[in-house]
């Protein structure tokens, strides 16, 4: 698989094969890139969980659809939801991807969530799926950058533990 | 992995998208940019961009609440709607006299799409963008009910 980096496009017409995508091929576009992650079974659904020092992610798919979610590392007090709701709301009409939202975690706590989703049906090819996880992965960090700077004050990891994580940069 | 089928992958164009709704019964005009073009669906104007990466199927309602209002019902429904299991995004554009509730659902083509995963990813974006607004809607009511009946 070429790298995810390079500008180039397929040909016109270029016939290539496409996959079912499933936990495993989730993991393993996960795995060619060198990050780190664990499967989980949750009822039906396996979910491929990964993340990096500010966030944790989860890949899953079925039949439809492949879906990225995860949560931001901070959260910040209820009381800043107004603030919380022209943050996501901005973000949401100015960038593409992910989906930004919000909710109460616990009484009194907002967390953070940024979630991207592609229809993946008719299956996809090796490169849309290395695309699709790398570019989110990417999009995801973007995001959680912008929550940090707005809510700087939610940053509570500036020593980061990295024992099963992924590290921040890229 | 073992593959299912072979697709012809190829770049998105908005010809590409137009030619695909036409297949739907729906036909799609040129927009005010030469990547984007509109259609009216379900009284709602929908926006197809096509963009290097991604083409963005997006629908907007005008609503009459100006845009000066500092009641967040309409964001608080479309940060509910985002929270749901829903796959469209919803937001609030406040950039204009009065507030436009957008629902928009993107689909990733930088490595090429084939037009059977074309076809089908656009049906599933129209589909949710429509059914967004309605939720959004839905969303927006049930929080002014809840406050005892509007504002």
């Amino acid at each position: 698989m070429g790298t995810t980096n390079d500008p180039h496009r397929p040909e016109p017409n270029l016939d290539l094969p496409t996959y079912h995508i499933d936990a495993e091929a989730l993991g393993e576009a996960l795995d060619s890139r060198g990050l780190n992650y664990r499967m989980e079974q949750h009822g039906d659904t396996t979910m491929v969980r990964t993340g990096f020092t500010n966030v944790v992610i989860s890949l899953s798919a079925d039949d439809r659809a492949v879906v990225a979610d995860s949560i931001w590392r901070g959260s910040v007090p209820s009381a800043q939801a107004s603030r919380a709701l022209a943050m996501v709301n901005r973000w949401n009409l100015s960038q593409i991807a992910p989906t930004l939202r919000f909710f109460e975690s616990q009484p009194g706590t907002l967390s953070f969530s940024a979630r991207r989703q592609a229809y993946s049906g008719s299956g996809w090819t090796e490169l849309q799926l290395a695309y699709f996880v790398t570019d989110t992965l990417n999009a995801i960090l973007r995001a959680c950058a912008a929550l940090e700077d707005s809510f700087p004050e939610a940053i509570t990891w500036r020593n980061p533990h990295r024992d099963h994580e992924n590290g921040r940069a890229r | 992995m073992s593959h299912d089928a072979h697709h012809s992958v190829r770049k998105a164009t908005l010809r590409r998208i137009a030619v695909t709704m036409s297949g739907f019964g729906i036909v799609v005009f040129p927009g005010d940019k030469d990547f984007v073009a509109t259609a009216n669906l379900n009284g709602f104007r929908v926006t197809f961009a096509c963009l290097p990466s991604t083409i963005v199927v997006r629908a907007d309602h005008s609503t009459h609440i100006e845009s000066s209002t500092d009641i967040p019902t309409l964001h608080l429904a479309a940060n509910q709607v985002n929270c749901a299991s829903y796959a469209v995004r919803a937001a609030v554009d406040n950039t204009g006299p009065t507030l436009v509730v957008r629902t928009e659902r993107e689909i990733p083509v930088a490595a090429g799409i084939s037009d059977i995963q074309l076809k089908a990813a656009l049906k599933d974006a129209v589909d949710d963008v429509i059914a967004g607004q309605d939720a959004v809607g839905a969303a927006a009511q049930q929080l002014l009910d809840a406050k005892g009946g509007g504002h």
